[in-house]
């Protein structure tokens, strides 16, 4: 009975022992102690800045590689769509060869399409007038865009990147039956494809 | 003189029992139609169905309370036949007595689910009538109509309608939906092309919705004719508008022409040849295809700018563009040519005729014209030398019936 009395004091006084923090002296290390405090602090501060797995992940290098080529492939894709939005090929009445006049536009679409990296497709898209009959009108339409797509090929463009398709005449930019308009709507348009 | 008194008094004693039974050559059987109770729609589509017709006409009369035979003949003078009508809930009652024979020659019910399809009921009155007259067969009367409709840029409908338009529902929308073809002589589905990414074909049952994708391909892709479980379509595999035949059930795809200009409007012709539009010569002319032999030539060589055709044995018409106006209105007028003859017969005059159709019997012809920038369905009864138009307040694209 005293022995386990004794051993259990004595596992008392170990574990009290060991929660104990060590006494200051006061007098000598007041000052030692004080500026401790701080750089302790510090130290601490410091540690935990950099225990703060969150803060360290988002700073990760790779990470913030990945998301600034994703927004400049956007940005990029919407300056290509703006640009391609912008140029307009026009043809004469049953006709899909392409017109002297219109020969700069192909070269400044060629130039646009080759200048722009990444993947991509750019979609002809062959449009007549009203006068014309279903599918004779959307063949024409499609000429249009095939000897299109073909100058660009000429010029260097990949011709992997190109597609093309015919609206016919179900996509007019006008419907005011006027020659102005006709002539508006025997055209190709470019498409950046999603 | 004797002689000639017997005489007089002979034909005199017969005289009113003598019936003198002659159709002058132009004079069309006369209808009395009596009613117990007919709606003034049905009225009316009796009406339009007896003038595209034109074989017989009718005289709609006045109301009486019993559909039975109770009446003197003699009321009846002028009339060929008196036809009585009862329409009550969905159903219409019809009895066609013949004033001259003195017989019942139809007495039927004609039923439909819901009062929004009466023309139909009407046409399937006026094929039976037609019929029972004895004149010659006219199934496209009851056919249905299949078109799409222009609605904004990039956006197309598909419609239903019957033959007089008095019928229309929208059966596809939602983006540029074109070039509808019946799939099947019943008329159960019909196929057209979406323009997506990529030119889509669907099948489309009218019935269930249920919709098939068939085939996809870049460029272009339209449905040109249907035979069985064949379809001619102009295709673009290449970037290159082609005609193709392609076998429903084994997918098979084979290509029918190989120039490098334009190939549209395929039409199976006889057992095995085709009929198509080409540019190859520098302008768009009918040309065939043996396909036995590869052989392709030209169809007819009257004239030149044909843009669309239909064949019927050997009755070909063509839509012809006769003016080539970059600035100003074009005319396509519709011409009826007899193969390897001369025989050329101008079916309309102004305007913009286009997508001939024949019917089955070969003897009328739906057409669209547009006039002032407004679209019509044409109907030609050719050997009743008239052409009728219903209107409709949009652009129609394409059609089929």
């Amino acid at each position: 009975m005293k022995k386990r009395l004794l051993l259990v004091a004595g596992l008392l006084a170990i574990l009290t022992g060991c929660g104990q923090q060590p006494e200051l002296d006061v007098n000598a290390d007041q000052n030692k102690t004080a500026q401790q405090a701080p750089a302790k602090a510090q130290q601490a501060a410091q540690e935990n800045n950099n225990t703060q797995p969150t803060e360290t992940d988002l700073t990760d290098n790779t990470t913030v590689k990945v998301t600034e080529d994703s927004m400049n492939e956007d940005k990029l894709n919407q300056k290509l769509a703006k640009d391609l939005s912008n140029e307009v090929i026009h043809f004469d009445f049953d006709k899909y060869n392409i017109r002297q006049d219109q020969l700069p536009i192909v070269e400044q679409v060629a130039n646009i399409l080759k200048d722009t990296k990444g993947n991509f497709t750019v979609r002809i898209e062959g449009n007549c007038d009203e006068w014309g009959s279903d599918e004779y009108n959307y063949a024409l339409g499609l000429k249009r865009a095939k000897t299109v797509k073909q100058a660009l090929i000429d010029l260097g463009v990949d011709a992997n990147k190109l597609t093309i398709i015919s609206y016919g005449e179900s996509n007019p930019v006008c419907t005011a039956h006027t020659k102005e308009c006709w002539a508006k709507n025997r055209r190709d348009n470019f498409t950046l494809l999603p | 003189m004797r002689i000639i008194v017997l005489f007089i008094f002979i034909i005199n004693l017969y005289a009113q029992n003598l019936q003198i039974i002659k159709y002058v050559t132009n004079e069309k059987p006369k209808i009395a139609v009596e009613y117990i109770n007919l709606p003034a729609q049905l009225k009316n589509i009796l009406q339009k169905d007896t003038t595209i017709i034109s074989h017989y006409q009718i005289d709609i009369k006045n109301q009486i309370n019993n559909i039975k035979l109770s009446f003197n003949t003699n009321n009846y003078s002028g009339y060929n036949y008196l036809l009585r009508l009862n329409y009550q809930k969905n159903s219409l009652v019809a009895l066609l007595y013949d004033l001259l024979q003195h017989k019942v020659v139809l007495y039927k019910r004609y039923k439909i689910p819901s009062f929004q399809v009466y023309p139909f009921m009407i046409h399937a009155l006026s094929y039976d009538i037609n019929n029972k007259l004895g004149f010659s067969n006219i199934p496209w009367i009851k056919r249905k109509i299949i078109y799409s409709i222009y609605m904004a840029p990039k956006e197309q409908s598909i419609f239903l309608a019957d033959i007089t338009l008095t019928y229309r529902k929208k059966i596809i929308s939602g983006g540029l939906n074109i070039f509808p073809k019946w799939a099947d002589k019943a008329q159960t589905s019909i196929y057209y092309t979406k323009l997506e990414r990529q030119p889509v074909l669907y099948k489309y049952n009218i019935h269930t919705g249920a919709k098939e994708r068939i085939l996809t391909t870049p460029g272009m892709l339209i449905v040109s004719d249907v035979k069985k479980d064949k379809l001619l379509l102009t295709l673009a595999v290449h970037d290159q508008p082609d005609i193709y035949e392609y076998d429903i059930h084994s997918k098979a795809l084979t290509r029918l022409t190989t120039f490098d200009g334009i190939d549209v409007n395929g039409q199976f012709y006889g057992d095995n040849k085709i009929v198509f539009i080409s540019n190859r010569l520098g302008y768009p002319n009918v040309y065939q295809k043996d396909l036995d032999t590869n052989q392709v030539s030209k169809l007819i060589y009257y004239g030149k700018n044909h843009i669309s055709v239909a064949v019927n044995k050997e009755n070909v018409i063509v839509s012809t563009r006769e003016t080539d106006n970059e600035f100003d209105n074009n005319t396509f007028n519709l011409l009826l040519i007899k193969k390897d003859s001369d025989v050329v017969k101008r079916l309309t005059f102004n305007g913009k005729n286009m997508l001939p159709r024949f019917s089955q019997d070969g003897n009328t012809v739906l057409f669209i014209k547009e006039y002032k920038f407004n679209s019509k369905l044409g109907i030609i009864r050719l050997n009743e030398n008239k052409i009728f138009y219903f209107k409709i307040n949009r652009k129609i694209q394409s059609f089929d019936f």
